[in-house]
């Protein structure tokens, strides 16, 4: 469990934020200004920060600066705007990750574990192997069975996020949340386009799989077939 | 006709100008031999008068003297020519055969009277005519064709920025708010359409405002959201906290298109236009694995080797996408779909998707189109607004060929980036 700074100036999602945190065993301080903020998360108590971008006293991404500028504390952005080039301004200024508002606290904490396992001791290389396939995270390259895996961008991901958890069924939710950075339900065919593609390059089908397999109105989960 | 007008009465005075002076010059060649007649005859007698005048000289001008006896000097005076007004001593003129004859009687002493006549030829009355109606015609035709060519230029002046005028309100009416007028013409003309722009510049900027103020409600509203589900998430009956969320979320997505579309003129503006032609086969074999999983007929007709449409490219992708996931989420597995793209006439193409399902009617118009249950609709109707955004026509059938459900979008054709 991690020890996790809100900083958010909407008192009602600070309140609610603080409270699902905490349920989940996290041990949560919420402020509701950039300075007060930038106050906390400098003082090193903090595993991670969730930092609204909207503040009244200051731009959260000047707020973001700051903090960049004295720690390494992880940082997720949680902002209501989604367009590309904020996003990619935001990640540019030093943040680790970022969700579209209006997230869920389960979202949320998929982030924070996320950028939480990110800035652990850093493992001499990043590679999972799953059977036959094999993704260096850090090359953002993935091979099967000896020979290069050609994957989209989505692709690579929506692999990569099944294959660090093997075995484990994923619900479509939590693809759409994590991988596509959409908070709803409702693409599910959108996820299976892609799982069809990454079967096709897998060398399997739905109707035979091997690695992804699927469980309709559930999930789907990478497994080694050979184990 | 202010050419015909004046050059007729033009004419006609020329002709007789030329007439007045030929007689003018008759009548006073008359006068100069009846007062050298006047002066000679009491000495010598009107023959004398005649022969020292001479034969030759009275036969030069075109005169004679016919005198008391009848007996007649100068060029010949044709056989019953009525010469009695002028013998009983009047001054007159006439038509004869030679042209224009003028009489002038000259009494002697005696009482008797000699007449002079000088007669001007035809030649001489229409002498110059022909050569000043020729150039008065030539005039003519170079005024009217003067007028024509301004008259020309000056229609064109109207007509040119008035069917400008017409065809930038078609534009604009079509939805393309970007159209102007090159304000141009008279100055009535050039006004309007200086006049005309302001207003389109004015119906812009509002549509602008009116979409950032709904994209900016939108963003705002998303913080509300996120707080209305992180409380949903703690409800502890998990039917009440499923449905929440589910409604939330269903929010959330009319929230994301409402953004969407306040984002779609920047869009626009970044990109006026693809090749659906190359959209709808990406799009195409994006899907068709899912199809094979799904052991489904998916049979893809580009009829058109490019299709250019004023449709940014990402956007066409999502209508398509749309529209495809819309089959897939709807219809069975196994159930034929086809996409096809064709071109009914020179100026639109023509998108049709379709499938071999149970159609609207089973499946629900509503669920089909609009929001409801897991299915938002929404996918439709981003498909329906990216055709009306770029003056194009969506169309939702209850039953196309294969049976089932057949979404159709005509879009009007623009020209393709030159080679």
């Amino acid at each position: 469990m991690a020890t996790i700074l809100i900083i958010e100036d909407d008192q009602r999602i600070r309140q609610s934020l603080s409270n699902r945190l905490a349920e989940r065993g996290h041990d949560v301080d919420a402020v509701g200004t950039a300075m007060a903020g930038v106050e906390s998360a400098v003082s090193g108590r903090f595993d991670a920060v969730v930092l609204d971008l909207g503040l009244p006293d200051l731009d959260g991404a000047e707020a973001l600066r700051m903090i960049r500028s004295i720690t390494d504390v992880p940082v997720v952005v949680a902002t209501a705007r989604d367009d590309e080039t904020e996003i990619v301004r935001l990640l540019d200024a030093g943040a680790d990750d970022y969700v579209v508002k209006p997230y869920s606290a389960e979202h949320l904490e998929a982030r924070l574990r996320a950028v939480l396992r990110r800035s652990g001791p850093e493992p001499e290389q990043r590679v999972i192997t799953v059977g036959q396939i094999v993704i260096d995270l850090d090359a953002q390259e993935a091979g099967f069975e000896g020979q290069p895996l050609d994957l989209t961008a989505r692709e690579f991901e929506l692999l990569a996020y099944l294959a660090e958890r093997p075995g484990t069924m994923v619900s479509k939710r939590q693809i759409l949340a994590e991988v596509w950075h959409q908070p709803y339900g409702g693409a599910d065919k959108t996820i299976d386009v892609h799982l069809s593609w990454l079967r096709k390059k897998l060398g399997e089908t739905a109707a035979e799989p091997r690695y992804i397999l699927t469980r309709r109105g559930v999930g789907v989960r990478l497994v080694d077939p050979d184990s | 006709m202010v050419v015909i007008a004046f050059l007729v009465p033009l004419a006609i005075l020329v002709g007789a100008l030329a007439f007045d002076r030929a007689v003018t010059g008759a009548e006073r060649e008359a006068e100069s031999i009846a007062r050298l007649v006047a002066v000679l005859s009491p000495s010598s007698g009107p023959a004398g008068a005649a022969l020292t005048i001479g034969e030759e000289r009275l036969t030069e001008i075109g005169a004679s003297m016919i005198l008391p006896d009848g007996s007649v000097y100068g060029i010949d005076v044709p056989v019953g020519e009525d010469l009695s007004a002028a013998l009983g001593g009047s001054a007159f003129r006439a038509s004869v055969d030679a042209g224009e004859a003028v009489y002038l009687p000259v009494a002697q002493s005696d009482g008797e009277i000699t007449v002079v006549r000088v007669v001007a030829p035809h030649e001489d009355l229409t002498s110059g005519v022909r050569r000043s109606w020729f150039i008065l015609a030539g005039l003519g035709a170079i005024l009217v064709g003067l007028a024509v060519l301004a008259a020309d230029r000056f229609s064109r002046s109207i007509v040119g920025p008035v069917r400008d005028l017409s065809d930038t309100a078609v534009r604009l009416k079509g939805g393309d708010f970007s159209a102007r007028v090159d304000p141009a013409g008279p100055p009535e003309i050039e006004e309007v359409g200086a006049e005309f722009n302001q207003l389109a510049e004015q119906v812009e900027h509002l549509l602008q405002v009116e979409r950032e103020t709904a994209a900016d409600l939108a963003h705002r509203l998303r913080t509300p959201l996120t707080a209305a589900k992180l409380d949903a998430e703690a409800l502890s009956d998990d039917e009440s906290r499923g449905r929440l969320l589910e409604d939330l979320d269903e929010l959330g997505r009319t929230v994301d298109f409402i953004i969407g579309e306040g984002r779609r003129p920047v869009r626009t503006e970044v990109d006026p236009g693809c090749d659906l032609a190359v959209v709808v086969a990406d799009r195409a074999a994006f899907w068709s694995p899912l199809s094979e999983e799904q052991d489904r007929a998916f049979t893809t007709a580009i009829e058109v080797v490019h299709a250019f449409v004023a449709v940014p490219e990402v956007d066409a992708g999502v209508m398509i996408d749309a529209l495809l996931e819309n089959v897939f989420a709807h219809t069975d597995e196994r159930v034929p779909m086809a996409i096809r793209l064709t071109s009914p006439n020179v100026a639109s193409v023509l998108l049709e998707v379709e499938d071999g399902g149970r159609g609207l009617v089973d499946e629900g118009a509503v669920e089909r189109g609009a929001s409801t249950g897991d299915s938002t609709g929404l996918g439709l109707d981003i498909a329906r607004r990216t055709a009306e955004a770029s003056s194009g026509s969506f169309e939702l059938a209850e039953q196309g060929p294969l049976g089932g459900a057949r979404v159709t979008v005509l879009l009007p054709l623009i020209d393709g980036p030159a080679a």
